[in-house]
This record gives C-alpha cells, sequence and structure tokens, in this order.
C-alpha cells in the first residue's frame, strides 16, 4: 500500500453506559472528510474522528496553523462546539485541540494505562458543570472610596496642606502610590470574598490569571478570573449568587460576567 | 425565568477564552509542546506558533467583528496566554501569597 494508516482525532472520552441511555449520533469530523465514531476499551469510550496522517502531523500541523488562519479558527471553534454538544448528552472528559493518536493502537494502550485515573475523572465530574467567572472593575468609584475613607490617606492629604509646593508635589505622587496599593487591596480582597463564597457551593475551583485591560479590549479591569465545578443542581444557586453580588456592588463599580457550562477543562488534567 | 437563562451562557464567548481553555493547560511552553491527557505524550504542537498565528489572524480579519481585539491588544493576550500555561503547574495565585 504505502500509504500511512489514519490518525486519531481524539475529542473526548465518555463512560460506555451512558451510550446505553443516550445513543451516540455521528457528526462530521474536524476535516469534515471522515465522520466521527466511537470505539470502547473495557467501561470506556473514545469519542473520535480520522484525519489524514500526513495533514495532521507535527510539521504539517504546524505550518498549517502558520499558513491557514482560517482553518485554525474555524477548527478551534468546530473542536469546542463538538465539546459543548458531546457535554450536554455524557460525562465527558474533554481533550484539548489537536489531541491525535497515531493509530487505534496507541489510542486503545494509552487509554488502557489510564484506566484508573479515568475512571476516577468521570465520578469527579459526573453531573457537574464548569462555569467561569470574570469579575470586571471600574477603578474609579473605588479610588474616590479609598481616597474618602481610608484613615492614613486622609491624614496624608491633612499634613500636605502645610507643606511648600515643591515637597506637595512629591508628596501627592507619594499619596497617589499609596491610593493605588489601597486599591489593589480593596480590589483583591473583594474578589477573594467572593471567591469564597462562590467555592462553599462549588465542588472545586481554581483561580486562573486575571487577563489586562488591552487584552480584553475593554473599559474595565479585569480583577478576577477563576473556574468552578459545580454540582448540576448547585449551578442555580451558584448563578444567582453571583447575579445577586453583581446586582449589590453594581453601583461600586463591579461588574460580574458568568459563562457556562464548559466541558470541565480545567479539572480533568 | 430562573437564572440560567439570565446569563449569557456562551453567548460572548471569543475565540480567546475558546483557545485559553482548549489551549491553557497540560502544555509545555518551553521548547516543543508536548499536548498530554494525565501524563501521556501525544503528537506535538508548538503552541508559541499557534499562538502567533492566532495573532495574525486577528490582524488579517480586523473586519471581523467577532473579535475586535487589536493586534497589539493580541501580543498582551499572548503573553498572558504564555504566562497562563506556564504558571499552570503551580497554578500561582497572585491574591493567595
Amino acid at each position: 500500500m504505502g500509504q500511512k494508516e489514519n490518525y486519531i482525532y481524539l475529542y473526548g472520552i465518555v463512560p460506555v453506559y451512558e451510550l446505553d441511555k443516550t445513543p451516540f449520533s455521528p457528526f462530521a469530523g474536524i476535516d469534515k472528510e471522515h465522520k466521527a465514531a466511537i470505539a470502547t476499551y473495557g467501561d470506556i469510550a473514545a469519542i473520535y474522528t480520522e484525519v489524514d496522517a500526513e495533514a495532521y502531523e507535527g510539521e504539517a500541523l504546524e505550518s498549517r496553523m502558520k499558513d491557514d488562519l482560517e482553518w485554525l479558527q474555524e477548527s478551534a471553534m468546530h473542536h469546542h462546539e463538538v465539546l459543548l454538544s458531546l457535554q450536554k448528552k455524557y460525562t465527558l472528559i474533554p481533550m484539548k485541540f489537536c489531541t491525535i493518536y497515531l493509530s487505534q493502537d496507541s489510542l486503545e494502550e494509552k487509554l488502557r494505562e489510564q484506566a484508573d485515573t479515568i475512571q476516577s475523572l468521570f465520578i469527579r465530574i459526573k453531573d457537574s458543570e464548569e462555569w467561569n467567572l470574570k469579575i470586571y472593575c471600574d477603578d474609579e468609584p473605588l479610588r474616590e472610596h479609598v481616597l474618602q475613607h481610608s484613615p492614613s490617606i486622609k491624614e496624608k492629604m491633612q499634613e500636605l496642606e502645610s507643606l511648600s509646593p515643591g515637597r506637595q508635589f512629591f508628596e501627592k505622587r507619594k499619596i497617589d502610590q499609596l491610593v493605588d496599593g489601597e486599591l489593589e487591596k480593596e480590589k483583591n480582597q473583594f474578589c477573594e470574598q467572593i471567591h469564597a463564597e462562590l467555592t462553599e457551593i462549588a465542588s472545586e475551583e481554581k483561580v486562573k490569571t486575571a487577563w489586562s485591560k488591552d487584552v480584553t479590549g475593554r473599559e474595565l479591569e479585569m480583577s478576577w478570573n477563576s473556574v468552578y465545578l459545580i454540582q448540576e443542581n448547585q449551578v442555580e444557586a451558584f448563578l444567582k449568587l453571583v447575579q445577586q453580588k453583581n446586582e449589590e456592588s453594581a453601583s461600586s463599580g463591579w461588574r460580574f460576567e458568568a459563562t457556562g457550562p464548559w466541558p470541565a477543562y480545567h479539572f480533568v488534567y | 425565568m430562573n437564572t440560567r437563562e439570565t446569563i449569557d451562557r456562551n453567548k460572548d464567548v471569543s475565540l480567546i477564552d475558546i483557545l485559553d481553555v482548549i489551549l491553557d493547560k497540560g502544555v509545555a511552553i518551553k521548547g516543543d509542546l508536548i499536548i498530554s491527557i494525565a501524563g501521556v505524550d501525544l503528537v506535538y504542537l508548538d503552541l508559541r506558533v499557534l499562538i502567533s498565528s492566532v495573532e495574525t489572524l486577528v490582524q488579517n480579519q480586523s473586519g471581523n467583528t467577532r473579535m475586535d481585539i487589536t493586534s497589539e491588544a493580541f501580543d498582551k493576550q499572548k503573553e498572558e496566554l504564555e504566562h497562563g500555561s506556564a504558571a499552570a503547574e503551580e497554578r500561582a495565585n497572585p491574591f493567595r501569597s
């Protein structure tokens, strides 16, 4: 033959018994040529699609990502959307983008090797959803609050008046820095507090890096970015609390954004 | 209507949100990326290549309103992603130190 066998692009792993309840319906795979399929190994079912070995081998994939940007965007979206829909039906261990095995055999070998880990992951994420919370903040109202309410800063402001204009300039800059520091502290405390309350509802949590303003392209600063694994029957309570906090603190410049349910990306690795 | 429906479930999720999660963890930034599940090594990619292509993608598609992020912003975003991934192992939380 001389032709390479297809590679295996793995979307995710689900428990076999759930397939009896909700049969798998095939969909078009990432290359739009092959259909997604199921392979079962004991209690574990892998949802995958075959991909051409030459197109999806390391170097080819790399250059494709460089040269075919529409493909990249489309494929990343495809991957995500597939996982979203699988997650609605099954207890899904989601794979990262372009998780590719060289053959069915190598996939099977790895899955069998990892069977215990996979089983415990199923238990961990069963009937749970991943939600992301980003908290944004308008610094101005908070800065004003700090200026008005911090005793040490108030004191320094009063001292300022008795100084010469030259000293005033430098002391003022010092105070600004102090206010900045206080502001950060206030913001962190606020977010930490919210996070602690949400963590009580969630079964697991992870704090992520908050993106800078340049990243988000927004006017408001992102102060907090975290993910939660939440039991399905707790999701409503979680979202209610987020909404309540949002309403309570909107006038102080805070804005909460929850997105989900995501595949449990952050809780399976 | 319950709270669930009032929250924008994935409605405004951008490509960067998606890349952030589908690439975020299990990746090594220095050198070639090994995509892994629970420590299993698979075909490797280079994340930096991917991220820099996304940057170009955004530049190329600046007319597309799906992502109104400037290329400059994307540089930062790239850093964030790289930082986020590099720190993934230790999960550094600046607020908890």
